[in-house]
């Protein structure tokens, strides 16, 4: 017993030190009140990231999200996109794994509700979406962008998650 | 010093463990940890406390020594600081490390062989789970009180013997097999054994006697033969610690090789050496793997954390008597087996952080804004099931946290785990809330939070729309906006109606429910009547009867189903007049609501 009592100390010590934070406690607050909706949103910008409105899963790997079948996001339309319309990017990938099981992906997406246009992802890959927003539905501080995709990757042993696209970054600019 | 000098070699296992586990001791608290401990907040004087400690939880288990006590000591004394929780668990696993590696020499004298038993067992994959996750603790203590007892019984201390292996009926239910293990470690001694199988016997019969039926299909018990030898080949491919199912597709067939390299060569040098302790450390595994057999559908890989102590002792011992000819299966053991640890180890350090990084962040927010309501926005699927849905926030004081509306559907459902919607403010109420800056909004998908409460105005706007709540709490002042006339003001939770109110409920929703209360001894007769009005058509009617808490539902016709609109007139007889005042009151409420179900 005596034994067991000395190597408990000695290991209690041990891992004491080893519990001991060296590094600064990370920040756990930041006051954004000051902070705009913004016109581009990434995957990775923390300060965008409350414009992922619904269907984004964790970032991953630091840099992309997956998508599940209905994804949206918000976004501030730029100045004189009411006159000009507006013009959306998003950048996306439809990885190999995802394809060789759905085939081409086509996104409807719309705005505020109304349906602005479709898409067709032919290939595995980079996907750049590119579709014009009328000018009159860009009118408002905010803007909800929905994109819905026809076809996506169910639960699986692997994976129990609905899957969709990768999602890196989307942006809403001048035409 | 001639202690150190001559024992070192019983620390060889802990330091091992220490090194290779060194990321689980940063880790924080994460899913059912919080549900634990919340337990303490229920406490308000002796009978709450019997009952935080012994009644039944979690699919009925009794564990006031691993589930309960740890948990309400931990929090009473440290409040959210996990690292006293690691150290403690790091602490019991050395002392199982040290207390098999002693019997281990006592049994064969040889050194090599406890040293490599006890490195071969926190080796093992399945203790990763345990020693990075405060809830499955009772796999780390359940141990201590059988090895103490297996300890006690090689010295002669009977006492501390019986003292050990009761204790383990408060740790883990499995602790019943311990009798089995002595008898199959001293099968000539067998008239000792026959007390303990007693003290298991009483107390499972108590067990089944106390604990409620299980109603999670999770945890059905499965008897049928066929059953049990699929549940336990499921378990002898998991026993080598690096085949896991579904585990990183990519490794398969490495982790495969593994097993099998390590399985041969133990197989060989089983046959080889057939020494009866080795055919102990097989029917310990076996004998401890047993009850959880038949559980065909909750396999988990922690539970081979004890049963792979046996092991332990058999390959210990083995590699012992031919150290070369199993040197490459101990190594493939250790590779394999190592890369799941590191694996399961580092994915429960990730679910804390997030953990801790929202709950600290709220705790902050908080303080900040003490008396608001704090809203978040872009709560995670990894973060609402790693720990919102565990509620986390009770644990900081005067904490209002609600998820935006809409958060659900960012989330997995599992509908057998929770309900997110618990946790979600109604948009209506998140409205008035935000509207009359009663609310502040973090934006908690990552870390730091941020508070967006400007730039979620817009949000709001766009996604919250101008719906009614389906759900109102009446007594909460945020859907004060959907009630009409006859209701009294805000009355310790509840808030009383007079013989008629009105409400209007959003929709749609095809059932009605309501939750109301009546005091046992107010004056009205045994039933009292609710009726249920949409403008001058009768719904339905609720016989209230003389109890604290009454909850009933009913369905609306099809024509009212469908309306995102209804408004409702309550209405009750008789009504009882207060002596105090001569008020005319009807019922109090707590939460009147509309859903949609499946006729």
């Amino acid at each position: 017993m005596r034994t067991l009592i000395a190597s408990l100390a000695l290991l209690g010590l041990l891992a004491g030190l080893s519990c001991k934070t060296r590094k600064p406690k990370p920040e756990v607050l930041v006051d954004d009140t000051q902070a705009q909706l913004g016109s581009i949103v990434a995957a990775n910008n923390p300060q965008t990231a409350v414009q992922l409105l619904r269907g984004f899963y964790d970032l991953e790997n630091g840099a992309w999200r997956w998508t599940m079948p209905k994804f949206a996001i918000s976004f501030r339309p730029p100045v004189g996109a009411k006159e000009k319309g507006g013009l959306l990017k998003a950048d996306l990938v439809l990885p190999e794994v995802i394809f060789s099981k759905t085939g081409p992906i086509e996104i409807t997406v719309s705005c505020n509700g109304k349906a602005i246009g479709k898409q067709k992802i032919a290939q595995a890959g980079d996907a750049k979406l590119s579709l014009a927003v009328p000018g009159e539905l860009l009118g408002t501080e905010a803007v909800s962008l929905e994109f819905t995709l026809d076809k996506w990757l169910p639960p699986s042993a692997v994976d129990p998650r609905d899957l969709g696209m990768i999602f890196s970054s989307a942006g809403l600019s001048l035409p | 010093m001639n202690l150190v000098r001559g024992w070192w070699w019983l620390l060889l296992a802990p330091l091992f463990s220490l090194v290779i586990f060194r990321e689980s001791l940063g880790t924080w608290f994460f899913k059912d940890d919080f549900a634990w401990l919340g337990l303490g907040l229920s406490i308000r004087d002796f009978p709450t406390l019997l009952d935080a400690l012994f009644a039944p939880k979690a699919q009925g288990t009794i564990r006031p020594l691993s589930d309960r006590l740890p948990f309400l000591l931990g929090y009473g004394l440290f409040g959210l600081d996990a690292r006293p929780f690691r150290i403690f668990i790091f602490a019991v696993h050395s002392a199982n490390l040290i207390l098999l590696a002693w019997l281990v020499f006592r049994w064969t004298t040889s050194r090599v062989a406890a040293v490599t038993a006890a490195l071969i067992w926190t080796a093992h994959s399945s203790i990763a789970q345990p020693l990075s996750w405060n809830s499955s603790m009772n796999q780390v203590l359940w141990p201590t009180c059988m090895l103490a007892a297996f300890q006690a019984r090689e010295v002669g201390r009977n006492a501390r013997e019986w003292v050990f292996f009761l204790l383990g009926f408060g740790v883990l239910e499995l602790n019943v097999v311990y009798p089995a293990l002595v008898l199959a470690r001293f099968p000539e001694r067998w008239r000792t054994t026959i007390p303990l199988f007693v003290a298991s016997g009483v107390y499972t019969v108590f067990n089944r006697w106390v604990t409620p039926p299980n109603e999670n299909p999770l945890y059905a018990m499965d008897f049928r033969p066929a059953s049990i030898l699929e549940t336990l080949w499921q378990y002898l491919q998991m026993s080598m610690g690096s085949f896991r199912p579904d585990f990183r597709p990519e490794l398969a067939e490495f982790l495969l090789g593994c097993t099998i390299v390590a399985v041969a060569g133990f197989l060989l040098g089983l046959a080889l050496e057939r020494d009866r302790l080795m055919f102990f450390g097989l029917a310990w595994f076996l004998i401890c793997l047993g009850p959880v057999l038949l559980l065909r559908q909750h396999i988990s890989d922690y539970y081979l954390a004890v049963p792979s102590a046996g092991l332990g002792i058999a390959f210990g011992l083995s590699f012992a008597r031919r150290p070369l000819l199993l040197a490459l299966p101990v190594l493939a053991y250790l590779t394999g087996s190592l890369v799941v640890s590191r694996e399961i180890t580092h994915y429960n350090r990730h679910e804390s952080d997030l953990a801790r990084n929202l709950v600290l962040g709220v705790k902050q927010a908080v303080a900040l804004h003490p008396d608001k309501i704090i809203l978040l926005a872009g709560i995670t699927n990894d973060q609402f099931w790693g720990a919102v849905v565990d509620s986390p926030f009770r644990l900081i004081p005067g904490a209002k946290v609600y998820l935006v509306p809409g958060s659900e559907k960012n989330i997995d459902a599992h509908p057998e785990l929770g309900d997110p919607s618990l946790s979600i403010l109604p948009a209506a109420a998140a409205r008035q809330a935000l509207a009359t800056n009663q609310a502040i909004v973090y934006a908690a998908g990552g870390s730091p939070l941020r508070n967006v409460t400007n730039l979620y105005r817009g949000i709001a706007a766009l996604e919250w729309g101008d719906s009614l709540a389906a759900i109102v709490d009446v007594g909460q002042p945020l859907l004060a906006s959907q009630m009409g006339t006859g209701w009294e003001n805000i009355d310790l939770g509840f808030r009383w109606m007079g013989p008629s109110a009105e409400i209007t409920l959003g929709g749609p929703g095809n059932e009605i429910f309501v939750e109301c209360f009546r005091a046992e001894n107010e004056p009205r007769q045994e039933l009292v009547k609710l009726d249920i009005y949409s403008g001058d058509a009768w719904v339905g009617s609720f016989s209230v009867p003389r109890r604290d808490r009454f909850v009933g539902k009913l369905l609306l016709p099809p024509a009212l189903a469908t309306l995102s609109r209804l408004p409702l007139r309550l209405t009750v007889t008789p009504a009882v007049v207060t002596p105090d005042d001569g008020r005319s009151l009807g019922l109090a409420f707590g939460t009147i609501g509309r859903r949609v179900t499946v006729p």
